[in-house]
């Protein structure tokens, strides 16, 4: 019989508005306590989902770049733009060397997060996994939502607070962090 | 004893290239040495540094709709080819950077737009409606490595029977917003693209679609598909170094091709040829010369590049370049290298400049991206 994948630690957090750029650290600060492992860096894994990674940045950019004009833009948010540029930061800020994945969507791409977290886990390829939803606020009144849960494998549960379980049942609507603090609400991993 | 995982096939291609709208064009032209890169007289008037590129001239779809349009065409295509009614089960695995790029720079610039309606899950989203289509997804945002993943995704599924057909690739509408990011970031070339060169200053700006159509061998065999080429393993790891630099040995780059190479269960000696990154930028071509020294010593299989002839497609230039390597397995052939003339000796990669015809068995497409991402796809000729 296969090994469980059980949430070993979870953490979730709302944020300030802010570009992705000036949110990471803060989402970094939040995600400290889940990444204290001692686990090889080559077989930790991220997975992130994003209903908006990169949007702000890439609105921001080409704004500012259509004001400046486009062979005077600065090019310092550039990297930003891109969807995946906050699980590289994760990645640096927690020396994460092994798989890095970013989906973009809602409920279904934290779904694909954790189906590729999970197949990850079971194929040995990493050991831990990290699935974080991050969903940028976009405009200053509404906060970040952030969620994020540790997962690793176990004979059984034992210590660890639960095994991961995807309830399917009105996710469709939601957002990554919306889902995944459903998941963590529901699994009692908190 | 481990066993063997389950064969899968690709057994349908479909492509928008610069070079061409069909695979075989864009072979046929890669081989007789062409490159797709001329000068935009609309980027020039609009003051873009960089006015060369390599873009779809002919192809013609709504702006905001160009990137899910290039992966519809691709996708149909594919789907020609494999000869396959899809069942609906199927699974979509596409790869982005962005989305519809367009959208992006309208929004900003005032126009009332619902991003959502945008982003890579937009161009999985089209495909899984078009072709009604509801089996797993997986709407993939690893830039420039982003093709590789989505095909590494569905190879997963269809091992595991998650999905029985898998549609799988890559999309990139051409984006001004990278042009002038890539441009202001001194990453970009003001003349042509040349891989590992010594002379090289950067990359090209390309655009494109390339959708696969993947199954089980078994599957594909009792239908009476001919399966194209077999995809083996995919290797993944991140630099963990730096947002836009990759790190500067090379070592996250030789990680994922190992791990492609031991996931296969074959060593560097059983590999043909490597269809590198080669985006022609300094550091990326230098970094990626150290890995394929370090994984190959000093006996180097083949090498080649194609983002001389057909640019930087980002989100979708590994599954363009998947197709070439398709191509390259089943003609038993190397391309020539379009840019590449004169090797730099530091970095000590001598590209193919011709058309080469030799025995290939294995190939692995190599796919970087800023973030530090690192992915290396592992391909095997058909043999029944």
């Amino acid at each position: 019989m296969g090994k469980l994948i059980v949430i070993e630690s979870s953490c979730t957090a709302v944020l300030p508005y802010g570009l992705e750029k000036d949110t990471m650290p803060e989402v970094g600060a939040a995600l400290e306590a889940l990444f204290a492992t001692q686990v090889e860096p080559d077989a930790r894994g991220l997975y992130l989902a994003s209903k908006n990674a990169g949007e702000l940045s890439a609105l921001r950019f080409w704004s500012d770049s259509q004001h400046s004009g486009v062979a005077l833009a600065n090019p310092e948010l550039f990297p930003w733009t891109l969807a995946n540029a906050p699980c590289g930061w994760l990645a640096r800020q927690f020396r994460v060397t092994g798989p890095n994945y970013t989906y973009t969507g809602s409920a279904e791409a934290l779904r694909e997060a954790l189906e590729q977290a999970s197949e990850d886990l079971q194929s040995g390829r990493v050991t831990t996994a990290w699935v974080i939803a991050i969903d940028f606020s976009k405009k200053p009144r509404y906060n970040t939502a952030l969620a994020a849960i540790r997962l690793g494998l176990r004979d059984r549960p034992g210590n660890a607070r639960q095994q991961l379980n995807i309830v399917e049942n009105g996710s469709g609507k939601l957002s990554a962090a919306a889902f995944l603090q459903q998941i963590i609400r529901d699994t009692g991993a908190l | 004893m481990k066993n063997a995982p389950e064969p899968i096939v690709i057994t349908g291609m479909g492509l928008l290239s610069p070079l061409g709208d069909s695979v075989s064009l864009l072979w046929q032209r890669l081989l007789a040495g062409e490159s797709a890169v001329c000068n935009w007289p609309d980027l020039q008037e609009e003051g873009y540094r960089v006015s060369k590129a390599c873009r779809l001239d002919d192809f013609t779809a709504p702006p905001l709709r160009r990137g899910r349009m290039l992966g519809f065409t691709a996708a149909r295509e594919a789907i020609r080819q494999a000869g396959l009614t899809l069942p609906a089960e199927t699974g979509v695995f596409i790869g982005s950077t962005l989305g519809e790029s367009r959208a992006f720079e309208q929004k900003a610039e005032g126009h009332r737009l619902n991003l959502a309606g945008y982003t890579v899950e937009s161009f999985t989203a089209f495909l899984r409606q078009k072709f009604k289509l509801s089996g797993p997804q997986r709407s993939i945002a690893t830039a420039c490595a982003a093709g590789n993943y989505a095909i590494g995704a569905a190879m997963s599924a269809l091992r595991s029977g998650r999905a029985s057909v898998a549609l799988a690739g890559g999309v990139e509408p051409f984006s001004r917003l990278a042009l002038v990011g890539f441009s202001r970031s001194r990453a970009m070339a003001t003349d042509r693209c040349q891989p590992f060169d010594q002379n090289r200053s950067g990359m090209l700006l390309g655009e494109g679609a390339a959708i696969f159509v993947l199954e089980k061998a078994r599957d594909a065999l009792r239908r009476g598909a001919r399966p194209l080429a077999e995809v083996i393993s995919l290797g993944l790891s991140c630099d963990a170094h730096h947002p836009t630099a990759p790190e500067p040995e090379g070592r996250g780059m030789a990680t994922a091709m190992r791990l492609a190479l031991e996931a296969g269960g074959i060593g560097p000696e059983a590999i043909d040829w490597v269809n590198a990154h080669g985006s022609g930028t300094r550091l990326s071509d230098s970094a990626e010369a150290k890995a394929m020294r370090h994984i190959f010593g000093a006996r180097l299989p083949a090498i080649s590049g194609s983002k001389g002839a057909i640019g930087h497609a980002l989100g979708a230039a590994s599954a363009l370049e998947l197709a070439i390597c398709v191509q390259g397995l089943l003609h038993q052939t190397v391309p020539p290298t379009a840019g590449h003339e004169q090797a730099d000796p530091e970095a000590g990669i001598n590209c193919t400049r011709n058309a080469r015809q030799q025995p290939i068995q294995y190939v692995l497409n190599n796919a970087f991206a800023f973030g530090g991402i690192n992915s290396s796809l592992l391909l095997r000729r058909w043999e029944n």
